[in-house]
């Protein structure tokens, strides 16, 4: 079990920082930068063993496993557990620019917000799942204040009492689940969960999944997209548009086909939800003039589809490869446009597209990197975005053509507010346009990005089978819970 | 058990608290009504008549006596941390809001908006 | 008997950290709200919670929300 290695690594950067950092601000992020590559290299040192053994166990202390605490890596995480290394060491390369002081205090909350994350994607019990997603919750908090301006303070104060009133009634939900099967691990709980399921047990896991739709931004959950991501600082804010919510839609998921084996109808409320989700997202986009506002509810409405795929998936079963599919695009595609933006937001100091007409017309890798953003949010072709959306198209062909019309209608109006915000921030002329000089450090994630998303556009099927074994690894609990129990 | 049903009274003083009072202080004093509330509800949880302290006192005698449940008290430990930790981020977080809008009523925090 | 009694005081104290409007003065009835529990967990058979209860909530929880009311005003509703 190597990738577990990476939440070790992280509190260790995290405790270090302060110490070492204090005497010479650089050594902070030279540390940060060589904790996230190594969460890199371990997290791909497991797929060996998960595409041999279809899970990697390890029970912490030896204590075996409905008895002890155990951390547990199928194909479905590992997927996101490399997704949220890798974005996460863009991340910190991203954010050279922007913090100029104060650097020792941010990148130890971003060391504990990446210890968080990593935590909730290994956890083998709910438990863990607690614990480490209030650890991601609380730095994610005092990250939405950092600056200290009005609106940074009023978003991180609102954001800091929902959600922890939120995270409380997941302990709540998770107390009730404890008091009907005296038990936590995951595996043990699909055990005895999966025959018969009652009204507590619904209520437990309406309460856990209230928790966990607040952080991956559903409707009607999505305060943290729709305010908290106009006032943090963009490598933040593209942190939490594209991981923060994939962790929560992979926890959700977890808990609905691991551990309560899709056992109850509600289907129909993911599908309601999702729709809810694509058409809030589309159309409130349409009204912004704030960039990152409209980048939020477009990440927003991104969701809605993942969700809408997974809903659907009951009736069409290829629906959940294009789910996942679909979500490991979007966490592409909305850290791509975030840092295309977030340059200029840094060099004009406001977010107004008003003021910011035609201030990208400088830079031809900003302007490339925003229209390759731009097509694959509306699923043009040769891009991630129309594979993944095809697929969700010819989905909902077979559950009903009203969902069909819905989604293509929502992708016309992505294209038409991505191609505005483009136009207006590439295209107009600009007043006075001021020459942003680039350097390496925001150059290269931008450039990662857009191979990676033309790539997985062009080998599409690379991305198939990729979703295909997560898929496998997800909707089959069997596995899972022999290999966890022995 | 009557202790469950007083719980579950402080946890809706405490949600009460949150939604209805202006003051963001007195909202982060319900949250704290509302977790005591949550705690007091997990130790009754595993409470089991006539049982004792989940701790080994004398290894002789204590293996023949019936123990109350561990692991929601382990709950309980870990969560009374976090709440203070929850608190003391956002103490920080009102003064400083005290300190830029000379107010901390939260009907003046109206800036984010559409 | 004196379980019961407790309970009951613990909502009184809850109610009045609530409804009370100097600041200061809610601060203290919800340390002693704390401070019940406390006693709760006690009486629950759970004396290691109690003690890390009074520590924690009573103590260090009082502290800070005693900072909190001197850096911003004892009226809770400023017109």
């Amino acid at each position: 079990m190597y990738s577990f290695l990476s939440i070790p690594i992280f509190l260790a950067a995290g405790f270090l920082i302060p110490f070492i950092g204090s005497s010479n601000a650089k050594n902070s992020r030279r540390i940060a930068l060589i904790a996230s590559f190594l969460a890199i290299v371990v997290s791909l040192f497991e797929i060996p063993s998960v595409l041999l053994n279809k899970i990697s166990v390890k029970y912490m202390s030896g204590w075996m496993a409905p008895y002890g605490i155990s951390v547990a890596v199928d194909a479905f995480s590992l997927v996101f557990i490399i997704l949220a290394s890798v974005i996460g060491f863009l991340v910190v390369l991203y954010s050279k620019k922007y913090i100029t002081s104060w650097s020792v205090e941010y990148y130890t909350l971003l060391m504990l917000l990446f210890t968080g994350v990593m935590g909730v994607l290994h956890a083998g019990d709910l438990f863990n799942l607690f614990v480490f997603f209030e650890i991601l919750s609380i730095a994610s908090y005092a990250l939405t204040a950092f600056h200290k301006n009005k609106k940074s303070l009023e978003g991180a104060i609102k954001y800091l009492i929902l959600g922890s009133f939120t995270a409380s009634f997941m302990l709540l939900g998770i107390a009730i689940i404890y008091g009907i099967a005296g038990t936590l691990n995951m595996a043990d709980l699909a055990g005895t969960l999966g025959a018969g399921l009652s009204t507590s047990t619904a209520i437990a896991f309406g309460l856990i999944f209230a928790a966990l739709a607040f952080k991956s931004a559903v409707v009607p959950f999505h305060y943290l997209k729709s305010d908290i991501l106009e006032v943090t600082i963009p490598p933040v804010g593209a942190f939490f548009a594209s991981i923060v919510s994939a962790t929560g839609i992979y926890a959700i998921m977890r808990l609905y086909f691991t551990v309560f084996n899709a056992g109850f109808l509600t289907h129909h409320i993911l599908i309601l939800l999702g729709v809810m989700s694509i058409i809030l997202g589309s159309l409130m986009a349409l009204k912004q003039k704030d960039i990152m506002r409209l980048l939020a509810y477009s990440a927003i409405a991104q969701v809605g589809f993942v969700v809408l795929a997974f809903g659907m998936g009951a009736f069409v079963s290829e629906s959940y490869i294009a789910g996942i599919y679909h979500l490991i695009n979007i966490v592409f595609i909305d850290a791509l446009l975030f840092f295309c933006a977030g340059v200029l937001v840094l060099k004009h100091k406001t977010t107004n597209m008003e003021h910011l007409q035609g201030v990208g017309t400088v830079n031809p890798v900003l302007s490339y990197g925003f229209l390759i953003g731009a097509l694959a949010n509306a699923g043009v072709p040769l891009t991630n975005g129309f594979a993944s959306k095809w697929l969700i198209y010819v989905a909902s062909i077979k559950v009903s053509p009203i969902l069909t019309i819905i989604t293509v209608v929502a992708s016309a109006i992505t294209l038409a507010y991505s191609l505005k915000a483009y136009s207006v921030l590439f295209l107009s002329n600009a007043k006075n346009p001021k020459t942003i000089k680039l350097d390496g450090t925001i150059i290269f994630p931008i450039v990662f990005l857009c191979i990676i998303c033309i790539a997985l556009g062009i080998f599409y099927t690379a991305g198939i089978s990729i979703s295909e074994i997560a898929t496998k690894a997800l909707l089959n609990n069997k596995p899972y819970i022999l290999g966890v129990l022995g | 058990m009557f202790v469950n049903y007083i719980a579950a009274l402080l946890i809706c003083i405490g949600i009460y608290t949150v939604l209805a009072k202006e003051n963001l202080l007195k909202k982060i004093i319900g949250f704290s009504i509302f977790s005591n509330g949550i705690h007091l509800l997990l130790i009754s949880i595993g409470y089991r008549v006539s049982g004792v302290a989940p701790i080994i006192t004398d290894i002789k005698t204590t293996g023949l006596s019936l123990f109350v449940d561990p692991l929601p008290q382990a709950f309980v430990l870990t969560s009374i941390v976090i709440d203070l930790s929850i608190t003391a981020l956002a103490v920080a977080i009102i003064i400083q809001v005290h300190k830029k809008y000379k107010t901390i009523s939260a009907k003046k925090l109206d800036n984010l908006r559409g | 008997m004196i379980f019961e009694f407790l309970l009951l005081v613990a909502i009184i104290l809850a109610i009045a950290a609530v409804e009370v409007k100097d600041m200061l003065y809610a601060v203290l009835i919800l340390g002693g709200l704390d401070l019940v529990v406390a006693v709760l967990f006690y009486l629950m058979a759970a004396p290691d919670i109690a003690i890390t209860q009074i520590v924690v909530t009573a103590v260090f929880g009082t502290f800070i929300y005693v900072v909190a009311v001197n850096r911003t005003g004892r009226k809770e509703v400023i017109e």
